[in-house]
């Protein structure tokens, strides 16, 4: 390999940072051969470093579970759905994209089960049997139908001049629209949700998610749909956060490794006087996207979270520095509450985004 | 009926996933480091494997189709970002190709099976760069962390492991779990 591709190599493969830009090298002399066997090198001792085998089983678990929600969506599509050619029981074009990018608010529930993960699993007081066996039942548990109410309140704002310089004047100056303070995030399982937020125009915009179709819409405005479950979490403050939500089973690995968990010895009584206890996780480096700490209060009996503090939060776009998150309410809601029709009157127009 | 047709195939398709799981996260592990889009493009993958499944010769090897839409997947994930990284040479991934056609061709029944050799030569490394490799790819540690933990300057750091991983290819080639640039020819 010449001096040059290997430099270029090792500067892609052993960089602290990962890189921002760049162009394609040129490849010189008979560099390609050794360039794969280096990057395979490479991908065998990550995998075998990063080797879990009980997390390759959720990660099967988990894609064929998605696969037979797919499934079931085209059992519902209209004929708004694009048929794939070759597929005719499968997905519309957009549904297979599942990027898993999500707004600080919802992600906030995952990093919080997932910062407990690493309590019981690292915690000096459990046993190795127990902490998988509590593992296991946090794991399903996260991807059961469970209803949870969380109400947001912004703790501390920026203040304007503290804001990067690095950006562009009109997108420091750009107001977010939302009032994400005293919004009220609705959500069951792992890919359900409703955020009510107010707009600084008085009127109140609703967001959600069923599973199967993303959706938003103004009180006075014909709802949006999509197929893209991540479509509407735009506007969000966070909403650049790459903090996995949806699928929390294919990230645990990437939140274990940007995060050091600490379980505190404090202790608080709720309103509804559960006990509840405090872990703290911090961000173990700046090149890491997120808030800089997760400061969660959980019932350790059942292993509820009952608040989230998320401090540090990016400021690219707007938005608080930080946020709480407060369980208001774990009461059942109905079958069909995370779907658009639940949330206006009949006969509201509905745009289908996918629509070409 | 159809219902149970989609049953059986997806069943069958599970099996294709747990046979193909392991060389297809190798793949992207070998060309993506963030390990949240390592998670996303497996998943992306194989839904678009699954989704195209019509399409797919089963007579023919499963692997190489697959690593063909992950291939695809990473490029599109790249461009996004602005990103040409070298590993994305066509050449390269061509040559990425064949060491995983090659590996295939092990004996073995599972992906640990068909590179055992790997922990062989894990253990053979000369001491100073089994010491990064292992700071590394076992305990997650940053390159600035291994240098000084290995009294090393950055550049020497990225140095030693280059040089280990490429001590590593020659142990796998001579083993027979990678192939030769002269097997190739």
């Amino acid at each position: 390999m010449s001096d040059q591709n290997n430099d270029c190599l090792s500067d892609w493969l052993d960089d602290d940072m990962l890189p921002s830009t760049g162009t394609t090298d040129e490849l010189l002399g008979q560099s390609s051969d050794s360039i794969a066997e280096s990057i395979l090198v490479h991908g065998l001792l990550s995998d075998i470093g990063r080797r879990d085998k009980a997390r390759d089983d959720e990660r099967i678990q988990a894609l064929m579970q998605l696969i037979n929600a797919d499934t079931l969506a085209v059992e519902g599509a209209t004929e708004f759905d694009e048929p794939l050619a070759g597929a005719k029981h499968l997905l519309s074009p957009t549904a297979g994209k599942r990027r898993t990018w999500i707004s600080i608010l919802s992600s906030a529930l995952a990093v919080a089960a997932v910062v407990m993960v690493m309590f019981i699993v690292t915690g000096p007081h459990h046993n190795v049997s127990a902490a998988m066996t509590s593992l296991e039942k946090i794991l399903s548990t996260a991807a059961e139908p469970f209803d949870r109410t969380y109400r947001v309140r912004v703790v501390e704002e920026y203040p304007r001049d503290k804001q990067p310089r690095n950006l562009p004047s009109d997108v420091r100056d750009r107001k977010v629209k939302e009032q994400i303070d005293g919004a009220t995030l609705y959500v069951r399982g792992v890919n359900q949700y409703v955020l009510e937020v107010m707009l600084w125009n008085g009127l109140k915009r609703t967001s959600g998610c069923d599973g199967i179709v993303s959706w938003a819409f103004r009180e006075d405005g014909p709802v949006h749909e999509s197929m893209d479950l991540n479509r509407f979490r735009g506007g969000i403050p966070g909403q650049q956060q790459d903090i996995p939500f949806i699928n929390i089973h294919s990230h645990l690995s990437q939140l274990h490794s940007d995060y050091e968990v600490e379980l505190t010895l404090k202790q608080e009584t709720t309103s509804s006087g559960t006990i509840v206890s405090q872990l703290v996780g911090k961000r173990k480096s700046d090149g890491i996207r997120g808030p800089k700490v997760i400061d969660l209060w959980f019932d350790e009996e059942n292993g509820t979270v009952h608040k989230i503090l998320l401090d540090g939060l990016p400021r690219g776009r707007g938005g608080p520095k930080s946020l709480m998150l407060e369980l208001i309410g774990q009461s059942e809601l109905t079958p069909q509450f995370f779907s658009h029709d639940s949330h206006h009157e009949p006969g509201r127009q509905v745009r289908h985004e996918d629509k070409q | 009926m159809d219902d149970i047709l989609v049953k059986k195939s997806q069943k069958v398709f599970e099996i294709l996933v747990r046979e193909n799981t392991r060389m297809l996260m190798v793949y992207l592990r070998s060309l993506v480091r963030d390990e949240s889009v390592i998670e996303d493009l497996f998943q992306e993958s194989m839904i678009v494997a699954w989704r195209r499944l019509d399409d797919c010769d089963l007579d023919r090897p499963f692997g190489p189709w697959l690593r063909g839409i992950a291939s695809r997947l990473v490029k599109a994930h790249y461009r996004k970002r602005k990103l040409a990284p070298i590993v994305l040479h066509d050449a390269v991934l061509f040559a990425v190709d064949r060491q995983f056609e090659h590996i295939n061709l092990q004996v073995g029944d599972t992906w640990d099976e068909k590179v055992f050799a790997l922990h062989q030569c894990i253990d053979e490394l000369p001491k100073k760069q089994k010491g990064v490799l292992i700071g590394k790819y076992f305990d997650s540690l940053q390159t600035q962390l291994l240098a000084d933990q290995f009294e090393l300057t950055y550049e020497a750091c990225k140095k030693r492991l280059q040089r280990g991983r490429a001590v590593l290819a020659e142990c796998l080639k001579r083993k027979g779990v990678m192939s030769t640039a002269e097997a190739k020819s």
